[in-house]
């Protein structure tokens, strides 16, 4: 009998398995190049922006889970011509490194409409982008307590945060943790060499999330351990990056990414991608070895 | 109430217009046709008055009524695969009789079907259009994947019903989705039609009867869903001689039993089948490899009280179970069960010649448990739905000429959807919840008549009210429907419809194959009930000399507060799913055309359909019209089963269809997380459903050969069949899923690929 059940297994294994048939190719037309800004406000002067070019999913390895070096040289825009325009004035920012453009001169003031242009001379591409500099936001208290069991911990953080019934706001609240065994910790460490910090969570809110212009919120931070160092960041952001976050936090879902529905990223960037903001981060940091 | 009250006078005036017909020296026959052997009753089944162009197919309960002058009369009785039967009546009262037929082979497997011709001109001269009816018979012989008979893959070959990925149960009829169809089995809604994840069908085709599908043109007396109705009808069960069926398959094995209680009185019909991959694999390795496996199983007990009573239970229970043994060295324990359970109850009464009724219980139940658990942690989900529902139904036969069907459907519907039970530091991720449990009462009042203006002209017109009644919610709409015949001769007619269809549930869903976590919810006061307006015109012509009929018929139906979900909705356990939903409205358009040959040594369709879908929804698209994801241009489909000799068939299908639309990332861009951390990779999609895939087709064929007879062996009356055969015999990939992959030059470039390539099959079945 077992004989007989293990042929039978092995003809169903065997049935199922051994025709794959070949894959068909298909004519997907890619999209076209274009540029992409990102940006940073770097204190009360100077801003960072990011130039970068889209690509094509036919110039990266679906095998390879980082860029090539080639690849990455395409996508970082040098080169290019990159202003900033608010209140009459027209800041021209330099070249950091290939793809930031930066211009530690340029006032920030709340409130003030800003506008990006971007213009790349080799390929003749230019865009535009504008937004308003957002007031700071600032976690009325916020503190970690370590939910510890005989088998396992959590960490959570516990916050208030208020908000301004009279105007519509947003905000995001991120968790950064920090790598181990690194002395310092940078927020803006994107555009720094050797990042040194991991985004764990962010959170995203609107005024719907207030009661009576209050928000009380416990959030787990599942990848945060009881040893590591955590920096808390609050910063209100306007409708339309909120609305960009949202998309990007629904698109790290486990189910969308199985399913691969596809996910419309907003943007305020004429002509190409990415989201020009223009916010403050507030930062609290906790060592979690206190707690 | 004004809408009740509305009805009320429409019955009546009808109920007492057709009272006039007692006014004439006219008589009736009353009757049912049932089968010799079995006296099973035969639904379909054309009762003709010789001599005359009167006449009438058996009801679902095998019930006919002729009203005719007083006179001497030869009724003639019609079935496919019965010799013709011919029963003089001297008409001078009204008279019941029971007609039974007896099958032309008497035998296991019979294809070659007589007397197709007069079911062929039923079908050019009723009213009914948009139907499908496919004899159970033919059903067995269509190779399909894995060998398992399966009703609903075989109706996917039908003109204006597409599939939804490969392999899958997903039934997508004339533009509408996946939960459009109204699936009734014994009168009782199949929530959830597959096993498998949605690859094989609840239904064991031993214990079906009749199975017919309705995708326009719909009678009054359904209702509740947009696109389709397909009534499935249990076999009753052999009132005189013991039987048992059964099949032994790669996946599965079923077994039925059926036979008398009480001769001529009492019967049942007991059916079960189970997979048995898990069993396989634990005996040839030891362990639970696969440890899944599906089950169902149907009773039906069928007791006949007098000539004027009969009544009916028919109850279903399936369930597809995954569960991982718990042995020592796991951590992990954990599993799922999800199934339906239905239940009827009927009550056939036939008041006269001239009334009949049908009485009954119905209740449905589907439900999910998902549970899981590590050391210190355990995690429980639960869903519900059950329903209880009353139908009362009426025909009333005022002439032979002039039916009437009125009557009601109740039901209430209980919801209990994500209750979820957590212990250990998983509660507070997942907070345990009770489910809000939400009750609505759903009815539908319904009329309609049937009418033989002329000769040549039939028109059936009526109208259905439904109710949607909730604690916070209360839905009305109706329901005008319509359809006309005219006939050029009796072989040739043109018919038009129009119905209007409320649906009142949605079928929430995280994903394109069905999964347990897959929902049904009830309309709310911010979703709203999805309506559809379909007209159809269609061409019949029947060439009896060729035993086959042929049928083109467009169609248009729009659709109106159509569900979609926002990008990126999430909505396993999601509480808040109405905010994740979004309504817009869709449209289908297209022409069918359709050729079927169901006698002879030769037997099969052709089906083509041409059809157009799109959907508009506000925040979709940036708002434009998009095609739908199964907006396929063109389906075609070849069926054919021919009787080489009496023991040998071979059977094959062949299908072409227009790959189904996707929406591919054209392009990625970089940006930097909302810490600015870290640098996101975003991928660039292009137009919504904007590419098609390309076109899937592939040939599956099956040869069966049957046992000999042995005419001497009347105690071993063992009849058995071998059945073999392949899907996808030339092993195209049916694309479903595209990537991007290396050429043989090292460039890379899209492809697409298909789930399942060339999959032989062997089975082996017998009756006793």
């Amino acid at each position: 009998m077992k004989k007989l059940a293990f042929i039978f297994a092995l003809t169903f294994v065997a049935f199922t398995q051994s025709c794959v048939p070949d894959p068909i190719d298909i004519d997907v037309t890619p999209a076209d190049p274009k540029l992409c800004i990102s940006s940073v406000v770097l204190g009360n002067n100077g801003i960072v922006i990011g130039l970068t070019r889209s690509y094509s999913p036919l110039q990266q390895s679906p095998e390879s889970d980082t860029l090539g070096q080639q690849l990455v040289d395409q996508i970082l825009v040098t080169g290019a011509t990159v202003t900033i325009s608010y209140l009459n004035q027209l800041d021209t920012l330099y070249e950091l490194s290939p793809g930031i453009y930066t211009n530690l001169f340029t006032s920030i003031t709340e409130g003030v409409n800003y506008t990006v242009r971007a213009s790349d001379p080799v390929s003749g591409e230019s865009v535009w982008a504008a937004t308003i500099m957002q007031p700071e936001a600032v976690l009325d208290t916020v503190y970690p307590y370590i939910d510890r069991t005989t088998t396992d911990s959590l960490v959570h953080f516990k916050f208030t945060l208020f908000d301004n019934a009279a105007t519509e706001n947003y905000y995001v609240v991120n968790f950064i943790k920090k790598v181990q065994g690194d002395s310092t910790f940078d927020i803006n460490s994107v555009f720094a060499a050797g990042s040194n910090e991991v985004l764990t969570e962010f959170e995203l809110y609107d005024d719907q999330a207030f009661t009576n212009g209050s928000l009380n919120k416990d959030v787990i931070v599942f990848s945060a351990e009881q040893t590591d160092t955590v920096a808390v960041t609050v910063s209100e952001i306007s409708k339309g990056y909120y609305e960009f976050l949202t998309a990007m936090k629904r698109s790290s879902s486990i189910f969308n990414q199985l399913t691969g529905e596809p996910i419309t990223y907003p943007s305020n960037v004429e002509g190409g991608y990415g989201f020009f903001t223009m916010h403050r981060v507030r930062s609290t940091v906790f060592d979690l070895n206190l707690y | 109430m004004r809408m009740l009250r509305l009805f009320n006078l429409i019955l009546l005036l009808l109920v007492f217009g057709a009272g006039g017909a007692f006014a004439q020296q006219q008589y009736t026959i009353g009757g049912t046709v049932s089968d010799s052997t079995s006296k099973e009753s035969v639904i379909g089944a054309i009762v003709t008055v010789s001599g005359t162009n009167k006449g009438m197919a058996t009801n679902v309960y095998g019930f006919f009524s002729l009203t005719l002058a007083e006179g001497e009369y030869d009724l003639i009785i019609k079935y496919t695969g019965y010799n013709t039967k011919t029963v003089h009546v001297s008409l001078h009262a009204n008279v019941s009789l029971e007609i039974p037929i007896s099958n032309s082979a008497n035998q296991m497997n019979e294809v070659v079907i007589t007397a197709v011709k007069d079911k062929n001109q039923e079908t050019v001269s009723s009213t009914q259009m948009s139907s499908i009816s496919i004899p159970v018979e033919q059903i067995r012989y269509v190779p399909t994947i894995g060998g398992e008979t399966d009703v609903i893959k075989v109706l996917q070959l039908m003109p204006g019903v597409k599939r939804g990925g490969e392999g899958q149960n997903t039934m997508l009829v004339r533009g509408g989705s996946g939960d459009d169809n109204l699936i009734l089995l014994d009168e009782a809604v199949v929530y959830n039609v597959s096993h498998l994840f949605g690859f094989f069908s609840v239904f064991n085709n031993d214990a079906l009867k009749d199975v017919t599908m309705i995708k326009g043109g719909f009678p009054a007396q359904y209702g509740g869903r947009l696109s389709s109705v397909m009534d499935i009808r249990m076999k009753d069960g052999d009132m005189q001689n013991y039987h048992v069926d059964g099949g032994i398959g790669l996946l599965s094995s079923h077994i039925t039993i059926q036979g008398p209680i009480k001769k001529d009185t009492c019967s049942f019909i007991l059916s079960g089948r189970r997979s048995y991959i898990d069993q396989v694999f634990r005996a040839a390795y030891g362990q639970d490899i696969l440890p899944y496996f599906f089950y169902d199983a149907t009773l039906k007990l069928n007791y006949k009280v007098n000539e004027n009573n009969r009544l009916f239970y028919s109850a279903y229970i399936g369930d597809d179970v995954l569960r991982p043994p718990k042995n020592d060295s796991s951590l992990f324990d954990g599993g799922f069960r999800m199934g339906n359970f239905t239940t009827t109850a009927r009550w056939n009464h036939i008041y006269n010649q001239k009334l009949f009724s049908n009485l009954s219980f119905i209740h449905t139940r589907f439900r999910y448990d998902v549970e899981a658990s590590i050391p210190g942690n355990s995690f429980l989900a639960k869903s519900r739905i059950a329903d209880f529902g009353l139908k009362y139904d009426f025909t009333y036969f005022k002439s032979t000429e002039n039916t009437l069907r009125f009557g009601f459907l109740g039901t209430f519907h209980g919801f209990r959807p994500n209750v979820v039970n957590t212990a250990g530091t998983i509660s507070d991720i997942i907070r345990s919840r009770e489910g809000e449990l939400v009750v609505n009462f759903e009815s539908g009042l319904y009329i309609q008549q049937e009418l033989k203006l002329r000769d040549n002209l039939n028109v059936s017109y009526g109208f259905r009210q439904s109710f949607l009644v909730g604690s916070d919610v209360f839905y009305t709409s109706p329901e005008p429907r319509g359809s006309i015949t005219y006939l050029f001769n009796e072989n040739q007619s043109v018919k038009f419809g129009y119905s209007r269809m409320t649906q009142y549930l949605h079928l929430v869903s995280s994903s394109a194959i069905a999964l347990p976590t897959d929902l049904w919810y009830p309309v709310t006061k911010k979703v709203k009930p999805i309506y559809s307006n379909q007209i159809a015109a269609g061409y019949n012509h029947n060439f009896p000399k060729l035993k086959t009929i042929a049928s083109i018929e467009v169609y248009y139906k729009h659709m109106r507060n159509l569900i979609e979900y926002r990008e990126g909705a999430v909505l396993v356990l999601n509480d808040n799913y109405e905010n994740e939903l979004i309504e817009g409205q869709g449209e289908s358009y297209g022409m069918e055309l359709f050729l079927q040959r169901n006698s002879g040594r030769f037997t099969g369709w052709i089906g083509y359909t041409i059809s157009w879908t799109t959907r508009q929804f506000d925040e979709l698209n940036e708002g434009k019209r998009y095609y739908a994801r199964y907006d396929r241009r063109h389906d075609l489909s070849f069926v054919g089963t021919c009787e080489i000799t009496k023991r040998f068939i071979i059977s094959a299908v062949w299908v072409y269809s227009t790959g189904q639309r996707f929406t591919p990332v054209i392009g990625y861009f970089l940006m930097p997380n909302s810490s600015t951390t870290n640098v996101n990779t975003l991928p660039i999609y292009g137009e919504r459903n904007g590419t098609v895939l390309p076109a899937a087709h592939r040939m599956d064929i099956s040869f069966i050969i049957k046992s000999r007879e042995k005419a001497n062996r009347k105690w071993m009356k063992w009849q058995g069949e071998w059945s073999f055969g392949a899907y996808n015999l030339y092993n195209r990939a049916q694309p479903y899923r595209v990537e991007v992959q290396a050429g043989d030059d090292g460039s890379l470039k899209y492809v697409s690929r298909g789930l399942f390539g060339f999959i032989p099959f062997i089975s082996y079945n017998f009756r006793y």
